[in-house]
């Protein structure tokens, strides 16, 4: 086995990294650590927090990337197999593996098109290769088979549930984590349960089941919404402190920057950008050794463009809270002291621009998450290799005219972005509500 | 007349109480108002005065409740009226007017849609009859030209002028009773002195009952007939003018006359109240001032005190009546810092000017300046105090910036122990920073909020490479100004106003610096704790003979803490002296418009007879021709509408700017 | 007031030189025209004669900025960046690569455009607005508490699953509306009916609860209090003072898009077959036509521009505080 650390691994861990450093720090001044006290007793912004938490959990397993080792080559210098695999494919390997020949609905045992017989016999729906072979001939156990595969994910799920439960125990937001965590087990048992025999989502245009799918676009959308912020940040904390500090000319020059940046329409600058990205990969083929590699620094090229189009807005509210912050009488009392300018934005103003950005990045990630999708289906997205909501969406939007109808894929796809993006929109309110102190509720 | 309740009081509250979730702001307060009465409620800030206010208007929060009480409004239970027939009463019959003017005003509808709003709500007013009469109601409350200042926006008017506009929307209802929320305490000084007459005489004229509430002892002193004192949401006394003016009765009322500036000599140490207000969700059992009272007993901790009454006076204290006043806390005599002046003066400021361009059209040029500072000349000796006085808007502030050029000066020397500070860079700046250092008027926003306090005092060591065991020093530092060693490792936002402004003394000592610049430290604080900064400024100036460049509006803390004192005006000072001298005989029109206009408590009794300086302060981007201040001046000659003034000395150490004195 | 919008006018200038600039550098800086002829002709081994030819007739022949072989005022003006990028300020936008006028498409395409985004931009305007002072009039109830999740709820719904539900539930289920196309004259209403629906509840959740937010903050003001003091009820408080000055902040985030209303709605159009302006920048962008993509840009920036314009213009009207200082 060979380890891959792919760029997007690289920085998901960096921000990671980032992130908590940046928690241990905030947790040594007890009056943000109060403020961390307060959302921990909201059940609504715990219960939001726990699902994004397990949408993280999903997103870096899938981001701990492997080659094989192909067998052939014992002797000698190992050779690696081109295909990159995750710990999540490796968790789900039969998902992946298991494809049937073309569409299938969920859970269901045959096809979804019907097709002459091999033997020249009535065209008829064929039994699927995996969902539901376990049946063999007694295809009529199928709805039986449903149920007891359900009732025992169920007895499964509620047996961990009371782990966590024992674990964790009551108390103030508790109860928000604790009954997110029940529903996540009684959805997560019956699905293993099923997913062992069935396809619990069904199968796609090329038999790829659609949960596997699912499961992998989680990683996508997580990147999308996170890496930008290693650009917007850098950008907007750095341009808008200095455009707020030195006034003048550099304010001018920033805000020039940033205003003309912004009059280009988002999406067709994001559509130029692209365009001209995919025409550098593709007269520079060489430059990467895998399709892996390649998909992957086109999703980063895209996070890249995403930064350098969206970061004007922080930047314009931390010039303006930089210029507040500047007049404040601690400020003057630093420059009274002779303290450098840059000290003075490092120590005074920085800090207190703490809050915005937080709020600010736990706001971009749903719009980014959402963004995606729209920017896959206008086609300016991420590679069309690379798993994601939007691709998802994209390939199932061309057989909705298809009857009856092929939904699971959309409704797939769809359900899940939901749930991420209502649990960031909600937690989101949480932080501005505790951060804010404008907030009004 | 029974002092404690009116035979036949307009409003009556019995036993109120307001809740803001655990939060008890107010609990159990009972008074009544006569017709044609002026009862002021007074207290430091947090103790549940406008809380009052807005509850008997039933305009509270959300969030806030009233869990008890009645308030009786000429016979009828406001708390038991729906919320259609208060609407009637409130604008009505009772009107309130705020602190704020500057917010209180909507900004998009001119002055006369706001009072015409009123006049059709109440007074079934429209249209032409409407405007007929919101322009009287202009001139009635003092505003010139009532017919184009009836069409004006709030934001085209001055301070007082929307505080005047506002006591005219209030009076459209031709309210019974008038609440006033601190209604001077954003105004400058000469102003509050207008808004207070007009509102007497107002009151007067209509025989209007009033509701103020101040934390200014010296506002009740000019206006309130009885008095109530609020401590911690409760009341803790209700007395008649004269007594209460002759010796209050409750030890917290007691205290806060002795914190007052005014009320002890130059020198002597003011009385303080330790400890601060508690949070308006603790649980008592006894006083809710036992924590901080001096004459506390056992009884005082176990049972709330009962109300006991005297002649003129009803007091809430466990305390005998008598008792109260025979104690005098001692009072530490200071020997006043008789320095002699040495040769050189610590600090020279000559002709100092600080102009701000305008700029304006479509090339942005500079199409004029505002005079900030136009011409001032200081002197500044080691050990002593000097006093800037002025209105906000004087550009007092403004000098004590460009010493430190935290503001660029236009011109003019500013020379500390013989040194000129203005030609050198902030390079050479630096070492010289070391000896002069600023104070802030905000205690809340002068600290960091993300900087342990060790960090904080420690920052200007740090920045002017101070040599030394810093940690030390900072713990040595916080001893110094009164605070303990181990607050170091705290952050500012557990500390209270008056401690934060210690910090911020400690801060500015840590570099041993021998000027401080000291911007209105006081003005953000309740009294009793002005009163302890003040001491401690005091004790500071004693042991390390430090100048004292004091800025400030409040003529009772110059009378207090300074030797000499410059009165600045538009940007140039007018008057200066020895600061007794100045304050007791002061010779320009304006010192003694200004110092005519403070409110005071002694001599309460004597309705005072010096009328207020009539108008605004200028802008100084447009001052008047002439001596700055003849359109405002009662004295105004031909002479003083061409020229201004030279500097006259009229005795030794003293200076005017005056056509008078030529 | 005349000068404040001459010198809003004149800091436009630079800002589309930069636009300019930017979009140049991006399109033949980053990537050579030999790319582009490359990526264009489709062909991994295309002919240098083939991409040469292409060039030629597109135009991408020249030098970028300076052409040392000509004489005189040709040496700037026979280069890629004065036919293709200077030019534009002429409102030259030149042809598309596939060799149509480009100024002519934009003039037909923009009508349908404007049929979608007119109506949506007034609905959208009015029900949010709406549906936030319904939110504030009942604040701190549970009324409250249901809006404001239901729109959290309904900001967190993808885009497309508005439309790609909405078509199917109007259109396939209860066959209310074609599912697409268009149709001109009057006929168009009933192709237009469904998209404007759409894009006026897509819009609903985020801005009803943005709108809220400026509410609340407002209702929080000295002079709400004083209104309240007055006696006025609490719909005259909110209809007389409220809602006038949140229009101030509402104004800068709503006139700034009317001009590029002009654009249309690239996913609306697309997925109903409306043949505006965002349908033809997505074809361009799929079939990689530059030089369409470009002139998007340009027209964008200089619409986004005029909409900062009305902006500062509007003000005027509703902020007195602007209009007499």
């Amino acid at each position: 086995m060979l380890p891959v650390l792919l760029g997007s691994d690289l920085l998901l861990f960096l921000l990671l990294g980032i992130i908590v450093a940046g928690a241990v720090l905030a947790w040594r001044d007890p009056s943000r650590r109060a403020v961390w006290h307060r959302i921990g007793r909201r059940s609504l912004a715990m219960a939001s927090a726990t699902v994004l938490a397990l949408f993280l959990l999903v997103g870096l397993l899938d981001s701990v990337h492997y080659r094989l080792r192909l067998d052939q080559s014992a002797k000698g210098s190992p050779v690696y197999g081109v295909e990159v695999y995750s710990a999540l494919d490796a968790l789900l390997m039969p998902l992946k593996r298991d494809t049937e020949k073309t569409y299938s609905a969920p859970l269901a045992t045959r096809l979804f098109t019907k097709e002459s017989a091999a033997d020249g016999g009535l065209r008829d729906f064929p039994r699927l290769r995996f969902g539901g072979a376990h049946l063999g001939e007694n295809e009529n156990l199928h709805m039986g088979d449903l149920g007891e595969r359900t009732l025992r994910g169920l007895a499964g799920g509620i047996l961990v549930w009371g782990i966590f439960f024992l674990l964790l125990g009551g108390g103030p937001g508790r109860t928000g984590v604790l009954s997110v965590l029940l529903v996540a087990t009684l959805i997560t048992g019956p699905a293993i349960a099923l997913a062992s025999g069935y396809h619990v989502f069904g199968t796609d245009k090329v038999g790829q089941d659609v949960l596997y799918l699912t499961l992998k676009s989680i990683r996508t959308g997580l990147l999308i919404g996170t890496l930008t912020t290693l650009v917007t940040v850098p950008l907007a904390l750095g341009l808008g402190i200095l455009a707020g500090y030195a006034g003048g000319r550099v304010d001018d020059a920033i805000q020039y920057l940033y205003t003309t940046l912004n009059s280009i329409p988002g999406v067709l600058l994001i559509a130029a950008a692209v365009l001209m990205m995919q025409v550098m990969i593709d007269s520079h083929p060489d430059w990467f050794t895998t399709t892996a590699e390649r998909a992957d620094a086109r999703l980063l090229a895209l996070c890249l463009i995403l930064g350098m189009t969206s970061w004007t807005g922080l930047a314009r509210l931390l010039r303006a809270e930089t210029l507040k912050l500047r007049e404040l009488e601690y400020v003057q009392a630093a420059r009274a002291f002779g303290v450098s300018s840059v000290a003075v934005m490092g120590r005074h103003i920085l800090p207190n621009l703490g809050h915005i950005v937080l709020i600010s990045l736990v706001m971009d990630f749903s719009n980014l998450v959402l963004a995606e999708a729209v920017l896959s289906y206008v086609g300016i997205g991420v590679d069309p290799s690379t798993i994601s909501f939007g691709t998802m969406i994209n390939a199932a939007r061309l057989e909705l005219a298809r009857e009856p109808m092929v939904w699971w894929s959309l409704v797939a796809a769809f359900s899940f972005m939901f749930v991420l993006v209502l649990a960031a929109n909600l937690f989101a309110d949480a932080i501005r509500d505790a951060f804010d102190p404008r907030a009004v509720n | 007349m029974a002092p404690t309740t009116s035979p036949d009081p307009i409003l009556d509250v019995r036993d109120l109480s307001v809740s803001i979730g655990a939060a008890r702001p107010v609990e159990g307060i009972a008074f009544s108002i006569a017709p044609g009465e002026t009862f002021a409620l007074v207290g430091e800030s947090g103790c549940g005065k406008s809380m009052t206010a807005l509850s008997l208007m039933r305009l509270l929060p959300d969030g806030a409740r009233i869990d008890a009480g009645a308030v009786i409004f000429h016979g009828n239970d406001l708390l038991g009226l729906t919320e259609a027939e208060m609407r009637r009463h409130r604008g009505g019959s009772v009107a309130m007017i705020f602190q704020e003017p500057a917010t209180s005003l909507n900004p998009v509808l001119t002055i006369g849609r706001q009072i015409a709003e009123s006049l059709a709500l109440h007074q079934s007013l429209h249209g032409a009859a409407a405007r007929v009469r919101g322009e009287e109601l202009l001139a009635s409350v003092g505003i010139p030209d009532p017919a184009r200042r009836y069409d004006e926006y709030p934001f085209q008017m001055s301070g007082g002028m929307k505080q005047r506009a506002m006591i005219a929307m209030a009076l459209a209802g031709e309210p019974r009773l008038l609440i006033a929320d601190e209604p001077t305490t954003a105004l400058d000084v000469t102003i509050q002195a207008q808004v207070l007459d007009l509102l007497r005489d107002l009151q007067r004229r209509r025989g209007m009952a009033m509701l103020l509430i101040t934390h200014d002892l010296g506002v009740v002193a000019r206006m309130a007939d009885r008095i109530g004192v609020m401590y911690a949401g409760q009341l803790v006394e209700v007395a008649d003018r004269s007594t209460f003016f002759s010796g209050p009765a409750h030890p917290y009322s007691r205290k806060l006359f002795e914190a007052l500036p005014e009320s002890r000599k130059n020198g002597q140490r003011l009385s303080t109240i330790p400890g601060r207000v508690p949070p308006a969700d603790t649980v008592y059992r006894g006083c809710r001032f036992v924590d901080r009272c001096s004459e506390a007993m056992v009884v005082c901790r176990e049972q709330l005190p009962p109300w006991r009454e005297t002649v003129g006076c009803r007091v809430r204290c466990h305390l005998e009546m008598g008792a109260v006043k025979a104690q005098e806390a001692a009072v530490a005599e200071f020997s006043l810092p008789s320095v002699p002046a040495p040769t050189v003066p610590l600090l020279e400021i000559e002709n100092l000017k600080v102009h701000f361009p305008i700029r304006r059209g479509l090339l942005q040029r500079v199409r004029g300046h505002v005079y900030a500072v136009d011409g001032v000349s200081l002197t500044l000796h080691s050990g002593r105090t000097l006093a800037l006085v002025g209105e906000s808007g004087c550009g007092k502030t403004t000098v004590g910036k460009a010493l430190l050029r935290l503001i660029e000066p236009s011109a003019g020397q500013v020379r500390l122990a013989g040194r000129d500070l203005t030609n050198m860079n902030q390079r050479q700046m630096r070492p010289l920073r070391a000896s002069m250092q600023m104070v802030f008027q905000d205690p809340f926003a002068s600290l960091n909020p993300r900087m342990r306090v060790g960090a904080i005092v420690a920052e200007g060591m740090a920045a002017l490479g101070l040599a030394g065991d810093r940690q030390a020093a900072v713990e040595r530092l916080l001893v110094q100004v009164g605070l303990a060693p181990e607050m170091a490792g705290r952050f500012p936002h557990e500390f209270s106003g008056g401690q934060r402004q210690r910090i911020a003394i400690a801060r500015a000592l840590a570099v041993q610096p021998r000027l401080l610049v000291c911007d209105e430290p006081t003005s953000a604080l309740d009294v009793s704790v002005q009163a302890q900064i003040l001491n401690l400024l005091q004790e500071l100036q004693r042991d390390l003979e430090l100048a004292y460049l004091f800025i400030t509006h409040n003529i009772s803390v110059v009378e207090y803490l300074a030797q000499d004192v410059a009165v600045m005006y538009l940007g140039r000072i007018v008057e200066q002296g020895p600061a007794d001298e100045v304050i007791g005989n002061p010779q320009h029109p304006y010192t003694q418009a200004l110092i005519a206009a403070v409110p005071r408590i002694q001599g309460a009794d004597q309705a005072s007879t010096l009328l207020a300086v009539p108008g605004d302060m200028p802008s100084p981007a447009n001052p008047p021709t002439g001596c700055h201040f003849h359109p405002r001046c009662p004295r105004a000659m031909a002479e003083c509408r061409v020229t201004y003034p030279e500097p006259t000395r009229t005795a030794p150490g003293r200076m005017v700017r005056c056509h008078l004195y030529r | 007031m005349l000068a404040y919008i001459f010198r809003r006018l004149a800091y436009a200038i630079p800002i589309l030189i930069g636009v300019n600039l930017i979009t140049f550098a991006l399109f033949f800086v980053v990537n050579t025209p030999d790319d582009m002829a490359r990526l264009q002709l489709g062909v991994k081994r295309v002919t240098p004669e083939a991409i040469q030819k292409w060039k030629v007739e597109h135009g991408y022949d020249k030098p970028l900025f300076w052409d040392a072989g000509a004489s005189g005022i040709s040496r700037l003006t026979n280069t890629i960046f004065y036919n293709k990028s200077v030019r534009m300020f002429a409102l030259d936008l030149g042809q598309s690569d596939d060799g149509l006028d480009i100024a002519r498409e934009i003039r037909q395409r923009m009508w349908p455009s404007l049929a979608v985004a007119i109506p949506v931009f007034v609905l959208s305007l009015w029900s949010t607005i709406t549906f936030a002072l319904l939110l504030v009039f009942f604040r701190a109830t549970y009324l409250d508490l249901a809006g404001t999740v239901l729109c959290v709820a309904m900001m967190s719904v993808s885009s497309l699953f508005y439309i790609i539900g909405g078509q199917w539930l109007v259109s396939k289920v209860w066959h209310l509306v074609p599912i697409s196309g268009y149709a001109s004259g009057t006929d168009a209403l009933r192709f237009l009916i469904l998209p404007i629906l759409i894009s006026v509840v897509a819009g609903l959740g985020a801005g009803a609860r943005w709108y809220r937010t400026l509410f609340m903050e407002e209702i929080g003001r000295d002079y709400v209090r004083t209104a309240r003091a007055k006696g006025l009820s609490e719909s005259r408080v909110l209809f007389g003072h409220v809602l006038r000055n949140t229009l101030i902040p509402i104004l800068t985030g709503v006139v700034v898009v009317i001009p590029t209303l002009f654009m249309g709605s690239l996913l609306v159009e697309s997925f109903f077959a409306i043949p505006g302006l965002g349908s033809y920048t997505i074809e361009a962008i799929n079939a990689q036509d530059f030089s369409v993509v470009r002139a998007m840009v340009f027209i964008g920036a200089v619409l986004y521009i005029l909409g900062l314009l009305l902006t500062d213009i509007s003000y005027t009207f509703v902020d007195p505080r602007v209009r007499l200082s």
